[in-house]
């Protein structure tokens, strides 16, 4: 029998793009329903990555357990970074989220003796230890799969899980504070409630599913380094949170699939422009970044957003 | 004691550097409440129109000290017209205001990749010539194109100081900064007033663009790189301040060449500029020239 | 003498050159309804602002409840039972008129994430919600709007909208900023006869900024009058009206 034997490059795809529906799934619980417009959510996709993979390589622990742990660090660091920039004007906060992102992804470079520096480091236990296991015990049955279809199966039933999470977290009485706060900071204060809290909270799970993504990350490349964590990675959240429409939850997978998955990853498979690689791959920017100027100027509220929630991400 | 004075000498020169860059940017703030992502682009474009004249064309680089404000302003202008005028008009609010940049912003950083590659290059010039009489007297290093970026950000600077002080544009720029309600009621003409800080603010970064492109090098997100830290000038100067700016380049420069002496690790040297900046926001968030209103 | 519910010593507010709010001083007892009075700019909402936490005065102590609260946040404040209306009515635009009167409620285990989290926590506590909910908004004439947006309620409605809500708080002492503005006249008498009924059953306080000077007379037991950030008069409603300070503040203030 065989089981997904061969995935091929657009299963690869698909497991970038479900990587990317997770981590754009925090983002729009941030920017979405939270209203903190967090231009540094790559810096959590880093903390994952590199929390996860360090506690499991290097210090023995489970992978499960590392994953769970590099979320509790993410969110430790976001209510950190909650502290004191919440309380900033727009602009500023966004300024200061995104320095953020970029003084860790200094110190990822510059802290060799953690991170091992621009040479990059290695999470090879799932790929090595977990699937060869896996592959060699069904070969055994009989059944043949493809070496990355574990990941690509993982990752997809993640984010159907949070996805799901998200979505019910979004509607119980938690989730209609959090859209109070969004809408007036003051009037949920007046009620005896710290509206302050909710927005840390917000920052929190969207920084708890972005490194769970960082590590689906890290799983994925087996060997990564800092410069996968520019600020590119943020905006191409951002495209995909604001194509979908804000806040919401389901489009957010889809246009993670369409943009990330079809558009920036797949490009390459369905698109031949004839031009040499490194110019096809500006191309493909090019296109995200006009794609995020028209999309913001001619339908900010997304595919499937309504326009008052673009006008109400601004108190 | 030497080590010092040579620090002193390097945050002279990055200050400068980072002066003319971060004027604009505040100017567009103060006038446009806008801040710009693409601004460190607009730096990179006017560093490749320097290497365009320089290397591909084989010309002097004197030449590209005109062209590239000349290119740099008339892009800026260009947005002006196609993207934040309309997005004005359509009532937009922060949030696509700052993601509009962002997307202009890496449109034009892949648009320059796109035709100039991504590797670093550098210009036909000689970029290790030092002033000898700072050798012989001081023993001190300083660049020839160090010296030279220094002289036009001075030079440029207090034209751009003039400018505002003396001409009927500046006090419109100022009036517009100050209270834009007010501003249109006893007749600024806005427009030409927004059109006319574009044009100054890029012509400003283009030239920075071509500076750096001779003191550092040419590289598709050189730009990108100095734009956190030119948001870190402008922040700690006071946002849409002219003069907080300049102030805050110094501060930011000096800082960052005399604290990365303690740090002992020259690559902490941007890490530091952000957390000046941070640190900043946290206790004085409208830095220290900047007023109070314009962060409200 | 019982200690007073809310004490109020020289609050003192600057706005750069301007003193907002001047060395003002004040105790309300509980059950007790006070209206506050003043000429526009008077300083009366920015009194609000300082007792209720949303902005820290340069000087002066808050006490409620027999405690110190001057170093309290506005939602510590709210918590401990004395909540303040806006001005200009709030409203959660986007949140149904339901929902913006049901969030309200104090002690939902759901409206904290980790409450959130656990299925099915506080699903009594949320149909005695509920219940309340729905006999709010039928007291205030909202049940037929119960589902619509408070987007699309109009300035007098969303006033009692926000009435509506933060009773849901179940307060000790509310501050009403303006609770009438833009309030049609029969809800108003509506409006202040509940005042009355919260009044003499759960011996609620009240302090409420009014310009109408017939409500004023009508609805409360004392008057306190505030011009130029001072207070400058405190009685009966009857003493106040005729006092020469007041009657100069108001015709001499050029308002
Ligand atoms: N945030 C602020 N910054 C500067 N000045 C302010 C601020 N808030 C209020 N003021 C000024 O303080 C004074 C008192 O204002 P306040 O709103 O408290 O008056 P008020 O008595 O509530 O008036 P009204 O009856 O019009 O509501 C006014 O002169 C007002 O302009
Ligand atoms: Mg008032």
């Amino acid at each position: 029998m065989e089981l997904l034997a061969e995935i091929g490059p657009w299963g690869a795809v698909a497991t970038v793009a479900g990587i990317y529906a997770i981590f754009a799934m925090g983002l729009q619980v941030q920017v979405g329903h939270g209203g903190v417009d967090n231009f540094g959510q790559v810096a959590f996709f880093l903390i994952g990555a590199y929390a996860s993979t360090i506690l499991v390589e290097q210090h023995g622990m489970g992978l499960v357990a590392g994953t769970l742990a590099g979320m509790a660090i993410a969110m430790v660091a976001a209510v950190i970074v909650a502290l004191p920039t919440l309380r900033l004007r727009g602009d500023f906060l966004a300024i200061t989220t995104l320095a953020f992102g970029e003084i860790l992804r200094n110190v990822a470079v510059n802290e060799r003796g953690l991170t091992k520096g621009s040479a990059g480091i290695d999470a090879f236990t799932f790929r090595i230890d977990i699937v060869r296991e896996l592959r060699r015990s069904l070969r055994d049955q009989d059944i043949l799969v493809d070496r990355l279809a574990p990941l690509l199966i993982l990752t997809w039933v993640l984010v159907l899980v949070v996805a799901l999470v998200t979505w019910l977290l979004l509607r119980t009485p938690w989730g209609r504070v959090l859209r109070a706060v969004r809408e007036d900071d003051a009037a949920v204060r007046a009620l005896g409630k710290n509206a302050f809290a909710y927005r840390a909270q917000a920052m929190a799970l969207g920084a708890a599913w972005a490194a769970l993504a960082g590590t689906l990350y890290a799983w994925n490349q087996v060997h990564f380094s800092p410069s996968g964590f520019e600020p590119i990675v943020t905006f191409a959240g951002f495209v995909i949170i604001i194509a979908a429409g804000l806040g919401t939850i389901w489009g957010t997978v889809l246009m993670a699939i369409l943009i990330q998955g079809v558009l920036i990853e797949g490009s390459r498979y369905w698109l031949d422009t004839g031009l040499p690689n490194a110019q096809e791959a500006s191309l493909r920017y090019m296109v995200v970044g006009l794609a995020l100027m028209l999309i913001v100027r001619f339908r900010p509220q997304g595919l499937f957003g309504s326009r008052a929630e673009m006008a109400a991400a601004d108190e | 004691m030497d080590e010092l004075a040579q620090a002193v000498l390097n945050s002279l020169t990055a200050g400068s550097l980072y002066a003319l860059a971060a004027v604009g940017l505040t100017l567009v703030y103060g006038v446009l409440r806008l801040t710009n992502f693409a601004h460190g682009d607009m730096l990179t474009l006017g560093a490749y129109v320097g290497y365009a004249i320089n290397v591909q064309w084989n010309l002097p680089l004197a030449l590209a000290f005109v062209a590239a404000p000349v290119v740099v302003a008339a892009f800026a202008v260009g947005t002006e017209y196609v993207v934040w005028r309309p997005l004005r008009r359509a009532g937009a609010g922060l949030l696509q205001k700052l993601l509009m940049a962002i997307g202009l912003a890496l449109f034009l950083r892949y648009a320059i990749q796109f035709v100039w590659g991504g590797d670093r290059d550098f210009y036909e010039i000689d970029n290790t010539a030092t002033i000898a009489w700072v050798r012989d007297a001081f023993d001190l290093t300083l660049g020839f194109y160090d010296l030279l970026t220094i002289v036009i950000s001075l030079v440029v600077l207090v034209g751009v100081a003039l400018l505002l002080a003396r001409t009927l544009l500046g006090t419109s720029m100022r009036a517009l900064s100050d209270d834009v309600d007010l501003a249109e009621s006893s007749g600024v003409d806005t427009d030409r007033t927004v059109v006319w800080t574009w044009a100054l603010s890029g012509a400003l970064v283009g030239l920075a663009g071509v500076l750096a492109g001779a003191t550092i090098n040419v590289y598709p997100t050189l730009g990108w790189d100095l734009l956190l830290t030119i948001f870190a000038c402008v922040i700690v100067g006071g946002i849409g301040s002219a003069y907080g700016a300049l102030l805050g380049s110094y501060v930011i420069a000096f800082s960052q060449e005399f604290l990365v002496l303690v740090v002992d690790d020259q690559r902490y040297k941007t890490t530091i500029g952000f957390v000046i900046m941070v640190l900043v926001l946290l206790v004085r968030p409208q830095g220290i020239l900047g007023s109070k209103r314009a962060v409200n | 003498m019982s200690e007073p519910l809310l004490q109020v010593d020289g609050i003192t507010k600057r706005f750069g050159g301007l003193t907002a709010v001047d060395d003002v001083g004040f105790s309300l007892e509980p059950g007790t309804i006070t209206a506050l009075i003043g000429p526009n700019g008077a300083g009366k909402s920015t009194l609000f602002h300082c007792v209720s936490g949303f902005i820290r005065p340069d000087g002066g102590t808050v006490r409620f409840n027999g405690r110190g609260v001057s170093r309290r946040s506005a939602h510590g404040r709210a918590q401990l039972g004395m909540v303040r209306t806006f001005q200009i009515p709030t409203a959660f635009n986007r949140l149904t008129v339901f929902e913006n009167v049901e969030l309200a409620a104090r002690d939902q285990p759901a409206d904290r994430l980790v409450g959130a989290l656990v299925p099915g926590l506080g699903r009594l506590r949320r149909s005695a919600i509920r219940t309340r909910t729905n006999d709010l908004l039928e007291t205030f004439g909202l049940a037929d709007k119960a589902d619509d947006l408070a987007g699309e309620l109009s300035g007098g409605q969303r006033k009692l909208l926000e009435f509506a809500r933060v009773l849901m708080t179940e307060p000790q002492l509310l501050l009403l900023d303006e609770p009438l503005a833009g309030v049609n006249p029969a809800l108003g008498e509506r409006l202040f006869a509940h005042v009355n009924r919260l009044r003499s059953d759960h011996g609620m306080t009240f302090l409420f900024v009014e310009h109408d000077i017939r409500t004023v007379m009508d609805h409360s037991d004392r008057v306190l009058v505030m011009a130029q950030g001072a207070l400058i008069a405190d009685g009966d409603p009857e003493t106040v009206r005729r006092d020469p300070a007041v009657v100069e503040a108001y015709l001499g203030g050029g308002e």
